[in-house]
Parts: C-alpha cells; structure tokens; sequence
C-alpha cells in the first residue's frame, strides 16, 4: 500500500485535532499496522519530560484504530469501534522530544469474543523506546 | 505427554500468570472464581493455553468450562485429539 497521510487517516479514525496522533498509516492488513508521528512543540501529551506515557499509549491506539479502519474498509465492511479496555506489560525506555519522529507497529495476536489483543511497540530512530500489549473492546453493530 | 505432566503444566502457568496460590488450584475448584477471571482475563487465558499448547482456543468452548477439572480436561483432549 502507499502510505496515508494524516489528512485522509481522519477517514479512518475517529479522531479529530488536537487528538490526532499519527501522521502516516504506513502498512495496514488484517494483523499488522504501522504509523509515524512527528512530536511538535503544541502537541497536547508534550510536558517537561518530552512526549509522555499518554501520548505514546495514544499513539499505539491509534495506530491500532487506523489499522482496524484501513483493513475493514479494504475488504467493503463498516469499520467497528473500539474502546481501549487494558494496557499490559507497559516498557518505556525513553520519551521522544519535540521534533522527534516515532515509528509504532502493531500486530493483532488474538480475538477472544468482543476483544482484540494487540501487541506494540514504539521505534525511535529504530530503537523500540515503549512496548505494550493492549486490550481492545470492539463494539459490535446493533 | 502424559496427563500429569499436561495438568502440572497448567497449574505453573495458572500460577505464574493469575498469581494465585498453587494450593487452591485443586480440580472441583471453580475456574473462574480461583482465578479471579473477568472477561479481559479470559483474553490472558487464552493467549497462555495457545502458547503454552499449541492449539488454537475456541473462546465460546472456554466460557463453558465450570471446574478446574473440566480445563484439565478441555486441553488433555485437545492435545490428544487435535483438529
């Protein structure tokens, strides 16, 4: 796939500014997705320390969101919503400063009923700085 | 592998997993309630039994499994009976 830029990542996710943290959707199929992200001196989850924990548990969100959307609308289905339900095994080894650009892949491991459990992890300067497991609780339609 | 090497397989990664004292691990316990499980958990439950086992966990088949028994049961007859 080429790569999505952040004006048309809004068509799959439901996120809207100064709540957007991924600026490409890189790779997206049915397991794997990838993203990247430029930290800028306004971004909302940038404090003392860089961005923070927040930031990145947002951004691995998104990226699993922009996935899930990108994927169900490939294959011509409604794209579900999902709520984060848990963050697990949460390792962050450094906090990316302003002007830093981030690279998170996510990779779906499981579905067991209504949630999805992904695996990721943060790459800066393609050192993984955070890694993750993450819950996902995916709304069914009604 | 033999049923008691499987049985004493799930019991270390019961305990490793849901921390649970190994003692109360006993089979007419109930599953759920000896571990504690909500339904986030069940996601844990499942992850740990395909990577302990190798199969892959039909989530509908886990929610009915009442005692620990009936979990022992469930992955000997997996193992021993696959597909």
């Amino acid at each position: 796939m080429n790569s999505i830029e952040q004006q048309n990542i809004l068509d799959f996710i439901p996120h809207r500014q100064p709540m957007v943290m991924i600026d490409q959707l890189l790779q997206a199929d049915e397991k794997l997705g990838k993203t990247t992200f430029t930290i800028t001196e306004e971004n909302v989850f940038v404090d003392q320390d860089g961005f923070n924990a927040s930031g990145l548990i947002e951004n691995i969100a998104q990226t699993a969101a922009a996935q899930a959307g990108y994927y169900y609308r490939s294959i011509g289905q409604d794209v579900p919503i999902g709520y984060l339900a848990e963050v697990k095994n949460i390792d962050i080894a450094q906090f990316p400063k302003v002007g830093d650009k981030i690279e998170t892949k996510i990779e779906l491991k499981t579905k067991v009923f209504n949630i999805n459990l992904v695996e990721a992890s943060v790459s800066l300067n393609q050192k993984i700085i955070c890694s993750c497991t993450m819950k996902l609780f995916i709304k069914e339609e009604e | 592998m033999e049923q008691q090497q499987i049985i004493k397989k799930i019991n270390y990664f019961l305990v490793e997993e849901f921390e649970v004292e190994e003692a109360l691990i006993v089979p007419d316990a109930n599953l759920k309630d000896t571990l504690e499980l909500d339904s986030l958990d069940m996601v844990d439950l499942v992850v740990v039994i395909e990577s302990n086992f190798g199969f892959k966990v039909n989530g509908e088949e886990l929610i009915k499994l009442t005692a620990i028994k009936d979990f022992y049961d469930y992955i000997i007859q997996k193992i021993q009976n696959p597909g």
